[in-house]
């Protein structure tokens, strides 16, 4: 059995699948806060999250990218869809396309005040048209709560995260970012958050939203 | 058999992975450009480039996001990596990190003038990351050329397209973007680019670039 590190600031933007995912698998795995920007460069390509796996012959696995990380994590839980590779490719193509959105909610609360304007347009447009286009997939697979099927995949975990992120703005977010998802804009994205939200691969994570 | 409609701008941008493996694997396909921005509200997300797939039976499936349709192309061809969930999580890394890069390299040639400096300064910092860290991969696979095992792989596709893209010249771009990426800075890298630009997969594309 591998244990995990998972190395991320001590916020919920880009590690919350990789963390709802480790406390679902039951693996030991720890939160840690690197001491920043000292240990800035010993990040691959300076960047986190980074997850690191001890395997049990003690040798190490170190990852980077959020996205890498939780499809690496979602595939040994067996959570990617499997279901062929129009699917395969829908499923990296809406995942990212949440990225799309996240990037400028996080680009807006972190860039010069000047940059703001652009980024905030840019924001609201991706929003309009993520909110647009998801809600018709979500439809044509029968508005169940799923992206795809009728069972809990790695796609509607990571629509359940986003939600759970935008819904928490912090300082200098734009000014009504969560609108879009709201339950009356986006009934189809709610429904797959709220899926999720009861689901049992979920637990253990909402348990740590309380 | 299917054909295949990729619709982009007429540009070497984001869409020359996907040209790359179309040409290679002989499918027939059109490069189809929309009338912009008049048809952006008919592309998933208002975004380019999409790739139109019509299957035998006639049916079509549209696919957007470049990395989707990269990898969905690559994995019809066997060009994703084979070695097992680290590997490809490896290769979701990599490929990722790309975007890392040239988005900011995009990002600066079409924001606003007050954005530039930290754009500017974000494109220098992932640059050099990413070639450190690059570097060191290749060298730990054998400094052969390949990102992975001893043979193409999407992953050395990609990187080549990425350095095709970054060095055509542009009085827009970050002053000397493409010097992170010389022979002398990068030799890794340029032997991946050089082993995938005499390669028989890369050949008919490379018969474009003249």
């Amino acid at each position: 059995m591998s244990t995990y590190i998972l190395r991320y600031f001590p916020i919920k933007a880009r590690a919350e699948v990789a963390r709802l995912l480790l406390l679902a698998s039951g693996d030991k795995f720890t939160n840690v806060i690197p001491e920043w920007p000292e240990e800035k460069d010993n990040q691959p390509l300076g960047q986190l999250p980074v997850l690191i796996e001890t395997l049990e012959d003690g040798t190490e696995f170190e990852l980077s990218d959020s996205i890498a990380i939780e499809k690496y994590l979602a595939r040994k839980s067996n959570l990617l869809v499997k279901s062929g590779p129009m699917d395969t490719a829908r499923e990296d193509q809406l995942s990212s396309q949440i990225k799309d959105v996240i990037d400028m909610h996080i680009a807006h609360m972190y860039a010069p005040e000047d940059s703001r304007e652009f980024i905030e347009a840019q924001y609201r447009s991706k929003a309009e048209a993520f909110v647009k286009y998801h809600e018709k997939i979500l439809a044509e697979n029968g508005s169940n709560g799923h992206y795809f099927g009728s069972k809990t995949t790695y796609m509607d975990i990571a629509l359940f995260a986003f939600i759970t992120g935008i819904r928490q703005p912090g300082e200098n977010a734009i000014e009504g970012c969560a609108d879009y998802f709201s339950k009356r804009n986006a009934p189809g994205l709610n429904k797959v958050y709220e899926t999720v939200q009861t689901s049992s691969i979920a637990a253990l994570y909402v348990a740590t939203l309380k | 058999m299917s054909t295949y409609v990729l619709r982009y701008f007429p540009i070497k941008a984001r869409a020359e992975v996907a040209r790359l493996l179309l040409l290679a694997s002989g499918d027939k396909f059109a490069d189809v450009m929309p009338d912009w921005p008049a048809e952006k509200e008919n592309q998933p997300l208002g975004q380019l480039p999409v790739l139109i797939e019509t299957l035998e039976d006639g049916t079509e499936f549209e696919l957007s996001d470049s990395v989707a349709i990269e990898k969905y192309l690559a994995r019809k061809s066997g060009l994703l990596v084979k070695t097992g969930s680290m590997d490809t999580a490896r290769e979701d890394q990599l490929r990722s990190q790309i975007n890392d890069v040239i988005d900011m390299h995009y990002a600066y040639m079409f924001a606003p003038e007050g954005s530039h400096e930290v754009i500017e300064a974000r494109y220098r910092s992932n640059a050099k990351a990413f070639v450190k860290y690059h570097e060191k991969i290749l060298a730990e696979n054998g400094s052969n050329g390949h990102y992975f095992g001893s043979e193409t792989t999407y992953m050395d596709i990609a990187l080549f397209a990425f350095i095709t893209v970054i060095r055509q010249p542009n009085e827009k771009a970050i002053k000397d973007c493409t010097d992170y990426f010389s022979e002398s800075n990068a030799p890794g890298l340029n032997k991946v680019y050089e082993t995938v630009q005499a390669s028989s997969i890369a050949a008919p594309y490379v018969a474009t670039l003249k």
